[in-house]
């Protein structure tokens, strides 16, 4: 609110002190010319005075109460007129004073009710200065409450972010471990198909050999069957040759009575080997029928068809070893494939570890901001409490240029300090505390 | 056998995120929210590899930690590491002079960090 003081008057009265002492002067003058003039009235009273004593009006008085009438009475006109020419001038000058007194009586006047005025005004001005104090210091403890409210948003800002990131963190951890489960179990896939496929390479050689053997033996048996005929044959020959012999030497008689034993164990001899053959043929038969009973029981394992012959089996093995290394040469390609995208994932991740320190970069510049308020609260606080006092002391009161080069001075990051330097604008250089490297090893 | 890392920050955030990274590159992390905790843990026997602290925190800061942790028996050579938002030259001279092994400004990438702790420890 502001309030407009009216002019003081243009021109002030003259010196009161001086009027008095010309005023008394003419009066004096006044006087004795009276003086003067009741002398020469007392002369001449003495002959009128009679005449007037005819009247009754007058005998009342006695003789010498109006002889002293008679002469004030005739007197002062005539002192008047007598002194004119000295209190004419005097009271010209008087009454010109006394308009001069009575025009610095009226700007006197003015002036005194201007002051008034102004006292009027500086009493509401003072009022309303009272009033504002009285706003400052509420709006004070006011600002306290605000600093407090703006202080637990930005607690709850910073709550809420540091809840964010703890979630992303254990989102990025949670999914890593899912990944390096999935790895570990690829890893352990290709370790059971490297097992799979030693255990089709043991199982193919160990077919492989079984069905060379089978292969061997088959010849061999095949080799061995007309030998047993050729047994079989001479057996019989040898029987027919030793029933000669015994009809021979029957013949002989006596004679031939040794010849007879002979022929008996060489019929004896022929039907072991009869025998002999017999059994080898058995054996040879059971061998047979175990071989081709081994070659089925193959044929069922590898799935192999019932017609093939052995070479055929033989390279169908093969074959199938060779499909066997291919498939896992693959899924090793596609292990490893996976493999280098979990590292690229972990690089990521260690990436994005990384970035989510802003967090902690973000909480101390809104601490620095928090702590700014609080300073700014101490600032009201102390004015309010200045608004209560009459006598101002600004040395009392740290500045708000003061407290902000104090910020300056608690900055810890350079960001800091260039945001600052960029709003306030600072005389001093900036630390070259930037051109240090953000890794450095003692 | 994995190398033990200890994390000293009072940023529950910093905590987590670093003790992520360091777990992922196989590492065993032991984590302390300020300095204090940290020394009585080592007092307790805690045998880091490698030790990696904030530089402003409550109770015991950054620097009376290193400080502390080098007049421990067995603590004398151990890589100490700093890791903060402090940017200015003479904090860093400070940190030095208390026997930090080195100094590291946030924000700082998990691929430069597991660089730097494979530089000071052998064998991670």
């Amino acid at each position: 609110m502001s309030i407009a003081l009216p002019a003081p008057p243009s021109s002030l009265p003259e010196e009161p002190l001086r009027s008095q002492f010309v005023l008394l002067r003419s009066l004096g003058v006044l006087v004795a010319m009276l003086l003067v003039g009741a002398g020469i009235v007392w002369g001449l009273a003495p002959s009128l005075v009679p005449v007037l004593l005819k009247y009754p009006i007058f005998q009342s008085l006695g003789a010498a109460p109006l002889t002293a009438l008679v002469a004030l009475l005739a007197f002062v006109p005539l002192a008047v007129l007598a002194t004119s020419p000295f209190w004419t001038a005097e009271l010209r000058d008087l009454s010109r004073k006394w308009m001069r007194q009575s025009q610095a009586l009226r700007l006197l006047t003015a002036k005194v009710a201007n002051h008034n005025e102004n006292l009027r005004l500086l009493t509401a001005k003072v009022a309303n200065h009272n009033e504002k104090k009285k706003f400052l210091a509420e709006e004070a403890l006011q600002m306290a409450l605000y600093v407090s409210l703006v202080n637990k948003q930005l607690d709850g800002a910073l709550s809420d972010s540091e809840t964010s990131v703890t979630a992303v963190i254990e989102c990025l951890t949670n999914v890593h471990e899912v990944s390096s489960k999935q790895t570990g179990r690829i890893d352990n896939s290709i370790t059971d198909c490297q097992h799979l496929t030693e255990a089709i390479h043991e199982q193919t050689v160990q077919n492989k050999r079984v069905v060379n053997i089978m292969n061997a033996m088959t010849t061999q048996i095949s080799e061995l069957i007309p030998l047993v005929d050729l047994i079989a044959r001479i057996s019989k020959q040898t029987t027919l040759i030793a029933i000669n012999a015994a009809i021979e030497s029957a013949r002989a008689g006596v004679a031939g009575l040794s010849f007879a034993v002979v022929a008996e164990e060489v019929k004896m001899l022929s039907k072991q080997a009869s025998l002999a053959a017999t059994s080898i043929e058995e054996t040879l038969l059971k061998a047979t029928r175990d071989a081709s009973a081994e070659l089925t029981t193959v044929k069922a394992n590898t799935g192999l068809q019932e017609t093939l012959n052995l070479d055929e089996i033989i390279t169908r093995l093969d074959s199938m070893e060779q499909r066997f290394t291919g498939t896992l040469s693959l899924l090793m390609e596609v292990t490893s494939a996976v493999k280098e995208a979990n590292e690229h994932a972990l690089q990521e991740f260690s990436k994005a570890f990384g970035h989510m320190q802003f967090q902690d970069i973000f909480r101390q510049r809104l601490a620095h901001v928090q702590s700014g308020l609080r300073d700014l609260d101490s600032h009201f606080t102390a004015l309010a409490a200045d608004q209560r006092v009459d006598h101002f002391d600004e040395k009392a009161i740290t500045s708000l240029k003061e407290r902000m080069a104090k910020h300056f001075e608690g900055y810890v990051m350079h960001s800091q300090r260039d945001t600052h330097a960029n709003v306030i604008g600072t005389e001093d250089a900036l630390p070259a505390s930037n051109s240090l490297p953000a890794i450095e090893l003692f | 056998m994995p190398k033990t890392i200890l994390i000293v920050d009072d940023s529950l955030t910093m905590q987590l995120s670093l003790k992520a990274n360091l777990e992922m590159n196989g590492f065993v992390v032991v984590t302390a929210n300020d300095g204090l905790q940290a020394l009585n843990k080592l007092k307790s026997g805690a045998k880091p590899d490698l030790i990696i602290t904030d530089v402003n925190m409550p109770n015991m800061g950054g620097i009376a930690f290193i400080q502390n942790a080098r007049a421990l028996p067995g603590f004398r050579f151990l890589p100490i590491l700093t890791l903060t938002t402090e940017s200015q030259a003479a904090k860093r001279d400070e940190g030095k002079r208390a026997g930090a092994t080195g100094w590291l400004v946030k924000p700082v990438g998990g691929a430069d960090l597991i660089a730097v702790i494979k530089k000071l420890v052998p064998g991670a």
